[in-house]
């Protein structure tokens, strides 16, 4: 048992130090939230690409929340498909995040969605470069 | 007598010259840019490396006492460890005479000697460490010290452990195929390590794939501030189109 937990925290450093330029501490890995709006921009830089998307919110005075997402860095990106025009602004999107835990508006992204129903994966986050647990994988290598 | 050393000499280094050159036509093709495959982390859970009691300790504690891990490795020079291309970055070889060059998309570049020099004794520790090669066939055959003790280990560009003194990486670099380039890689570290970690990563050539610079740098990162602590700027770029009109 023992040695399974050791296996867990060292793959868990594995996971977060093979894709992360900072820890993913900022983000709940526990919890994936979804959003729907409008793509305003891609920030297409290093170490991390952000995309930036306006949700529409009845209750705020413009009729939008600006949310900020986190992504890997363009060049993992690109060898997923990504670019820095591959969207063009103002097309709708639905992104699967993991939030901040600060409650702000944002998060890492996970997947998303393009209006035509094209899925993009992210890159990065706290649960590693497929999205999954670390420690369940390792668990259902175990042998 | 004259003209005749000075034919000599010419005929010399032409002999020489083309030496050289059947010697470079029969390296193989390594040309392009080669990214690894599987990643890291997967080759890491099939095989984790033999890490001393005291070591493996060390990084466990660091795991969980510092969920930052190493705040201060934001624009650290790069360095070599055993993975050419950090744990994801892309490789390019250049070969020049006597000479392999290995490049990776974050900036990192191995010079490595094939040249049949030796590596002298009182060279000094660096981050990418004094690297000499020979060819056995179509197989490059690298062998690296004097790496610098406080490089981070396992991740050039992470810090987890130093690899510490006297460690010496040895790499058979080789085609699989055309489009698979394989490293055989052996690490002696004693200060981390309890045996010799051996492993083999796998590259994959991209095509028509051309470099594109990949930086770290806490610079121009919104995660992190410039002292390296956690932060996430949503401060909206100043060229953010406006909002769409309201619903």
């Amino acid at each position: 048992m023992t040695k399974f937990l050791s296996r867990c925290v060292l793959f868990a450093c594995l996971v977060t130090t093979a894709v992360a330029h900072h820890s993913y501490a900022m983000f709940d890995g526990e919890r994936v939230m979804t959003i729907t709006g409008t793509l305003a921009k891609i920030e297409w830089k290093n170490p991390h690409v952000f995309l930036w998307v306006y949700v529409p919110n009845a209750q705020t005075a413009g009729g939008f929340d600006l949310y900020a997402f986190e992504n890997g860095s363009t060049n993992v990106l690109a060898r997923r498909g990504w670019s820095k025009d591959v969207i063009p602004e103002g097309e709708r999107v639905t992104v699967e995040f993991w939030p901040l835990r600060d409650g702000r508006k944002g998060g890492h992204l996970k997947q998303l969605t393009r209006s035509g129903g094209i899925t993009m994966q992210g890159a990065g986050g706290p649960r590693g470069l497929d999205g999954t647990d670390p420690a369940r994988q390792l668990k259902e290598r175990a042998p | 007598m004259k003209r005749a050393v000075v034919a000599l000499t010419g005929l010399l280094i032409c002999a020489v010259s083309h030496a050289a050159a059947a010697a470079d036509s029969a390296l193989p093709d390594w040309s392009g840019w080669w990214t690894n495959a599987p990643p890291v982390t997967e080759e890491w859970l099939r095989q984790l490396p033999p890490l001393s009691d005291r070591a493996r300790a060390s990084w466990e504690n660091r795991f969980v006492v510092n969920g930052d891990l190493d705040p201060m490795r934001y624009c650290r020079p790069l360095s070599f460890t055993g993975y050419s291309g950090g744990f994801e970055g892309a490789l390019e070889f250049l070969f020049t005479p006597g000479r392999v060059t290995m490049t990776s998309e974050d900036g990192r570049i191995r010079r490595i000697y094939t040249d049949g020099r030796a590596i002298p004794a009182n060279q000094d520790a660096s981050a990418n460490g004094t690297s000499v090669g020979h060819w056995e066939g179509q197989a490059l055959i690298v062998v690296t010290t004097h790496l610098d003790p406080e490089n981070a280990y396992p991740n050039s560009n992470q810090g987890t452990l130093q690899i510490g003194r006297g460690a010496r990486i040895t790499e058979r670099i080789t085609l699989r195929d055309a489009e698979t380039l394989v490293f055989d890689i052996e690490t002696i570290a004693p200060a981390v390590l309890s045996g010799p970690d051996r492993r083999t990563r796998i590259y994959k050539r991209m095509q028509k794939s051309m470099a594109q610079e990949l930086s770290f740098c806490a610079r121009n990162d919104r995660s992190v501030d410039a002292d390296g602590r956690q932060r996430f700027d949503m401060t909206p770029p100043a060229d953010l189109p406006p909002p769409p009109r309201k619903p």
